[in-house]
C-alpha cells in the first residue's frame, strides 16, 4: 500500500518571517561582496608557494621624468593597453603605478633603503613590469629616493650589491617577503637593460635570483627585456605619431599571454614583430633578451629523471606554472638526485 | 562618345584603386636576430655642427638583369659549379620588387637594385663551417663584389658572428652530499652566420652581408660552399661628391624642432650613426645620418644629397644611450606562399579588372539603347 503525503510550501516556512530573513540574506550578500572586492587583491592565494587564484601583476610606467631625463610619450598608455588587454580575457589583477608613483624604493631590498613590506613594492607581486628609461642592468625613475649608500638617486641597479656593516647585500633581490608574495617574472620594457656582459649576467644571477644566498634562495623564474633599444614612438615631420610602437608591443605581449604562449615566447615574439619600423623599404628591428633557468635531476646512475624548463612557463591560470626554483631544487636533492641548474641568457 | 570617355575614366580609376589595395596589403614579417656592431667612421659621435665642410660621396646605382644576377650568385655559392634553376615569380617587399628563382634544393631572391638572398635547402641544416674560415681574409668575397658592383679596391670589414639567437649558459651542479660546482659561461649561437660590411668612401653600406658556410668535406662532391647568403650590393655606375653646408645643418635642426615640437640647441645634436642607404627612388646610395639630441631618447634620420637634406623619420627611445642601426629587408620566408601570393594576386586582379570592364561594357551598351 502506498501512502501519499501532501506537503505545502507554507509548512516549510511555518513560524518563519520569510520577508525578514530575505532582507537579512540580501544585506549579507552585499556586505560579503564589498569585503571580497577590498580584500581579494591581497588575499586570494591558494597555497604555500605564493600562488594566487589569479595572476597579480604590477606595472611601473614613467613618462614624466621631471627633467632628470627626456620625457617619454606613450609608455603609460602602453601599460594601460597591456592591462586592459590582459584583464579582458583572463582573471589577472593589474595594478599600475604611473610617473612619480613609481619609485626606486619599490625595487630595492630593505637593507639598501627599500620598503618591501608595502603593497606597491615589486616583491609583493607575481609579475612585475617596468616601462621607462634603461641601460645595461639599470632602470631609471622620475623621482629620487634615499639609497643607504648612494644618497638621493632615481635609479635601480639590477647587478649592484653593497657592503653594509660587514656584509654584502644585493640592491635588488626578487624573493618572498610575505606568505602571499613570490615574484615569478620581471618584464623590462626599457632600452638595453638585458644587454649584459658575462660579469653583469653573473651579478644579476647572484643578486636578483639568489639574493647572495645560493640556489636555495631562488624564487624568481625569469626576466625578459631588451638587448637593443626599446622604441616608444615613431613620428613624422609634423610631430605626429605614425607608429605607436610601445603600445603595439605591450598589447601584443598581453594578447600572446592570453593565447597561452610562454612568457619568453610572448615577449620575444611581441618585440620581434612590434618593435620594428620601416623607412626607404628597409626595416629596423628591436631585439629582445631573457634570463631564465633549466633545472635537471639525475639519479645515481647518471640518468636524467626530471627537468623543468622555465622558458616554457606560461602565465598563471592561463597555462602551466612551475613551483619556485628553490622548492624544485630541494625536492630533487631530497630524492638523492644530482641537480644541474643551467642559467640561460638568451639574446635574439 | 562622352559616355565612352566617362566609362574609360571609371575603369582606369577602379584599376588604380585595385592596384593601390594590393600594394598597400603587402605585409612584412619579422626578421632574424643580428648582433649590433658599430662600424666606426670619422663622423660617428661628431657634433652635427662639425660636419659643415665635410665631403661625402653619392653613388649612382644602376640596375641588374635579375636572371644574370641570380646566375652569378649561384656561381659564387657553388664556387663556379653550374646549378640549374628557374624563375618562379616575384614578391614585393618594402618597396622592392624581388624576383624568385628556385631549383630542387635552392631558393634565390634577387632585386634589380642588388638585394640578394640565397637559401640552399633550409639554409641551416648542411654541416656548418664558418665562412670566415673558408675565405680567411674575405678575398673571395671582395673579388666577387668588386666585379659585381663595378667598384675597384672595395673595402670589406668583418663584423663578427651573428645568429638567429645566442644563448649564454652558466651551469651550477649540486650533489646530494652538498658539493657545489659552477662552470661557464659558454655561448651557443643558434644558426650562426658571419657578418661583413661593404665600405664605400669611409661609410658602410648599412645593410650587412650575412654568410653561413658549409663544411664541404663532410658533405661530399657537388656541395655548395655557402648555405645561406644575404647582401645588398648595388651596381655602382658613377659617383660624385659634395660638401655639407651650414644651411643643411640648419635644415636638420628645423626638422628636429618640427618633429619633437621643441627648439633644440644645435650644439646638442650628435651624429650617433652614419651609413649609406638607397634613396627613396632607389637610384642612389645616399649618406644617411642618425642624429640624437644629446642626453635624450629623441632621434632623427636624414639623408644628405648634393644641396639638400631629406627628412626620413623621427623616433623616441626609452634611453639616451642609443645603439647603431642594422636595416633589413623583410622578404616573406615561405617561398611557396610568397610565389603563390603573387600569382594569386595577379589572378584576382585580372578577374576584378575583367569584371569591371564587363560591367562597364554592359552599362555602355544599355546607355546606347
Amino acid at each position: 500500500m502506498i501512502k501519499t503525503y501532501n506537503i505545502y510550501f507554507d509548512d516549510i516556512f511555518n513560524g518563519i518571517n520569510v520577508k525578514y530573513w530575505s532582507k537579512v540574506l540580501l544585506i549579507s550578500i552585499i556586505i560579503i561582496s564589498i569585503i571580497s572586492m577590498i580584500t581579494l587583491p591581497s588575499l586570494g592565494y591558494a597555497n604555500d608557494y605564493g600562488t594566487a587564484t589569479y595572476p597579480r601583476v604590477i606595472i611601473y610606467c614613467i613618462e614624466d621624468y621631471n627633467g632628470k631625463a627626456n620625457d617619454l610619450e606613450r609608455l603609460c598608455a602602453a601599460a594601460d593597453t597591456f592591462a586592459s588587454t590582459l584583464t579582458s580575457n583572463s582573471s589577472a589583477f593589474v595594478y599600475i603605478l604611473q610617473n612619480n608613483n613609481s619609485r626606486p624604493i619599490y625595487w630595492w631590498t630593505e637593507e639598501i633603503g627599500g620598503t618591501p613590506n608595502v603593497y606597491e613594492h615589486a616583491y609583493q607581486w607575481h609579475y612585475i613590469i617596468f616601462l621607462g628609461h634603461g641601460s645595461p642592468t639599470m632602470i631609471y625613475f622620475g623621482v629620487d629616493d634615499t639609497h643607504k649608500i648612494l644618497g638621493n638617486v632615481n635609479y635601480v641597479g639590477l647587478a649592484s650589491y653593497w657592503y653594509i656593516n660587514g656584509a654584502y647585500y644585493p640592491e635588488v633581490y626578487f624573493h618572498r617577503v610575505t606568505f602571499y608574495s613570490a615574484p615569478k617574472w620581471v618584464t623590462l620594457a626599457s632600452c638595453q637593460t638585458l644587454n649584459l656582459t658575462s660579469s653583469q649576467l653573473n651579478d644579476i644571477l647572484v643578486n636578483d635570483f639568489e639574493g647572495r644566498g645560493g640556489l636555495s634562495n631562488v624564487y624568481l623564474h625569469g626576466i625578459v627585456g631588451m638587448r637593443s633599444d626599446f622604441l616608444d614612438v615613431v613620428k613624422n615631420l609634423l610631430g605626429w605619431i605614425v607608429y605607436d610602437a610601445a603600445v603595439e608591443t605591450m598589447k601584443d605581449y598581453a594578447t600572446r599571454l592570453i593565447n597561452n604562449e610562454s612568457i619568453v615566447n610572448a615577449w620575444s615574439n611581441a618585440v620581434l614583430t612590434k618593435q620594428q619600423y620601416s623607412f626607404l623599404g628597409f626595416s629596423f628591428q628591436g631585439h629582445p633578451a631573457a634570463v631564465t633557468l633549466i633545472i635537471q635531476g639525475y639519479d645515481s646512475n647518471g640518468n636524467l629523471v626530471a627537468q623543468i624548463k622555465y622558458d616554457t612557463e606560461k602565465m598563471y591560470t592561463i597555462g602551466t606554472v612551475y613551483a619556485d626554483p628553490n622548492t624544485v631544487i630541494q625536492s630533487y636533492l631530497d630524492n638523492g638526485w644530482k641537480v644541474v641548474v643551467t642559467w640561460e641568457h638568451i639574446k635574439w | 562618345m562622352r559616355h565612352r570617355i566617362r566609362i574609360i575614366s571609371l575603369i582606369m580609376l577602379l584599376v588604380f584603386i585595385v592596384q593601390l589595395i594590393f600594394v598597400a596589403s603587402n605585409t612584412l614579417s619579422a626578421s632574424s636576430m643580428h648582433n649590433n656592431i658599430y662600424i666606426n667612421n670619422s663622423i660617428q659621435g661628431m657634433r652635427l655642427n662639425n660636419i659643415v665642410g665635410e665631403r661625402f660621396s653619392i653613388y649612382v646605382v644602376g640596375k641588374y638583369d635579375t636572371d644574370v644576377l641570380a646566375s652569378r650568385m649561384i656561381g659564387f655559392v657553388w664556387s663556379g659549379g653550374s646549378h640549374g634553376f628557374v624563375r618562379v615569380g616575384s614578391v614585393r617587399a618594402g618597396g622592392f620588387l624581388v624576383d624568385v628563382y628556385r631549383s630542387a634544393d635552392v631558393k634565390i631572391y634577387v632585386s634589380s637594385h642588388g638585394f640578394v638572398r640565397v637559401v640552399v635547402g633550409d639554409g641551416m641544416s648542411l654541416p656548418f663551417l664558418a665562412y670566415s674560415v673558408i675565405d680567411k681574409n674575405a678575398s673571395l668575397l671582395r673579388g666577387f663584389l668588386e666585379d659585381l658592383m663595378g667598384v675597384r679596391g672595395l673595402h670589406i670589414v668583418y663584423a663578427g658572428v651573428g645568429g638567429e639567437k645566442s644563448v649564454t649558459e652558466i651551469v651550477e651542479t649540486v650533489y646530494p652530499n652538498g658539493t657545489h660546482i659552477s662552470s661557464g659561461p659558454v655561448v651557443r649561437i643558434v644558426n650562426p652566420f658571419d657578418k661583413y660590411y661593404v665600405v664605400l668612401g669611409g661609410l658602410r653600406i648599412g645593410y650587412p652581408v650575412k654568410i653561413r658556410g658549409v663544411d664541404r668535406d663532410r658533405v661530399g662532391g657537388g656541395a655548395p660552399r655557402i648555405q645561406y647568403l644575404e647582401l645588398l650590393a648595388p651596381r655602382i655606375t658613377s659617383k660624385y661628391s659634395f660638401v655639407v653646408t651650414k644651411n643643411m645643418v640648419e635644415e636638420i635642426k628645423k626638422y628636429f624642432d618640427s618633429a619633437f615640437k621643441t627648439n633644440v640647441n644645435v650644439s646638442k645634436l650628435v651624429i650617433i650613426d652614419a651609413y649609406l642607404l638607397l634613396s627613396e627612388d632607389k637610384n642612389k646610395l645616399l649618406p644617411t645620418l642618425k642624429i640624437q639630441e644629446k642626453g635624450t631618447g629623441n632621434v632623427l634620420w636624414v639623408q644628405l644629397d648634393t644641396d639638400k637634406t631629406i627628412f626620413i623619420s623621427a623616433a623616441t627611445y626609452a634611453s639616451s644611450d642609443i645603439g647603431s642601426d642594422e636595416p633589413t629587408i623583410n622578404i616573406p620566408t615561405t617561398i611557396t606562399g610568397s610565389d603563390n601570393e603573387l600569382n594569386n594576386n595577379i589572378l584576382i586582379t585580372a578577374l576584378i579588372v575583367a569584371g569591371i570592364i564587363g560591367i562597364s561594357i554592359i552599362t555602355l551598351k544599355k546607355k546606347r539603347h
